[in-house]
């Protein structure tokens, strides 16, 4: 019983993680600020979307 | 007028005392890799602070309202880290709706504050923490007073460092010691001036 109530609570807490990425996928920024984000410069990892130098090695 | 006095000391200790980083360090990562310009490393501190309050809220209810009765303690960490990935992405959502403004000074940061250790560090010494001789009611005001307080010192020692860092990169050093040689000694002069406070009550 305490093993099958500790999956439903770790089956819970996984939905509604993944309900909460899926509805920030789905929530887009309005159109005037698309584009103006600032980027993470505390790195150099180039294949981090929140890169700085990221858009410098796409557009290389 | 004790409880007040003793509110205000957990607040005064974890604010400065029991420094989340520089006395227990935790969330070193972000410390060191954000704390390097003013800017990021304000933003960095705000959205960690929101964040570890929401958060630390969020897990005490889920230990004591679902893991104690049920005898679940041993899930404490696997499911508090669930619930901060969750509440991370759901509080960027909200900011991203209700303040585009806000989450354009904040955005970058609130993905990073998932893997910040700190986040999660609270949630498990808010548990330590909880007094069974205390009412349910007076846990959690310990509880919130103690996290906010905890999330307020990593924001102020992370905006210190920053302004610290910045002075530094005008300053002539060896060429040996510039980048992470310094900010590491600056850290540990900072943690030495804070270790000064340990033994204050």
């Amino acid at each position: 019983m305490r093993i099958a109530i500790a999956i439903i609570v770790i089956v819970g807490l996984i939905a509604f993680y993944f309900t909460m990425w899926k509805l920030n996928r789905k929530q887009q920024l309005p159109e005037e600020f698309k584009g103006s984000l600032p980027k993470c410069g505390s790195c150099s990892d180039s294949q981090c979307a929140l890169s700085d130098s990221k858009g410098d090695t796409e557009n290389e | 007028m004790d409880s007040v006095i003793s509110i205000l000391t957990i607040a005064f200790s974890a604010f400065l005392i029991q420094n989340i980083v520089l006395t227990q360090f935790l969330g070193l990562c972000s410390f060191f890799g954000v704390g390097n310009k003013e800017d990021s490393a304000l933003g960095m501190g705000l959205a960690v602070t929101f964040v570890i309050t929401l958060s630390a809220v969020a897990t005490y209810a889920l230990y004591i309202f679902v893991l104690v009765p049920f005898k679940l303690e041993f899930l404490s960490t696997i499911s508090f880290i669930l619930v901060i990935s969750g509440l991370v992405q759901f509080v960027e959502m909200v900011i991203k709706k209700y303040s585009p403004g806000l989450y354009q000074s904040l955005g970058v940061y609130l993905p990073l504050i998932t893997t910040n250790c700190a986040v999660l560090g609270v949630a498990l010494l808010n548990i330590d923490k909880s007094n069974s001789e205390l009412s349910l009611g007076m846990n959690f005001l310990i509880m919130i007073v103690f996290s906010f307080f905890t999330s307020s010192g990593y924001a102020f020692v992370i905006y210190v460092f920053a302004l610290i860092r910045e002075q530094i990169a005008k300053a002539p050093i060896h060429a040996g010691l510039k980048g992470v040689p310094i900010a590491l000694i600056t850290a540990f002069v900072m943690a030495m001036a804070f270790n000064g406070f340990v033994g204050m009550f």
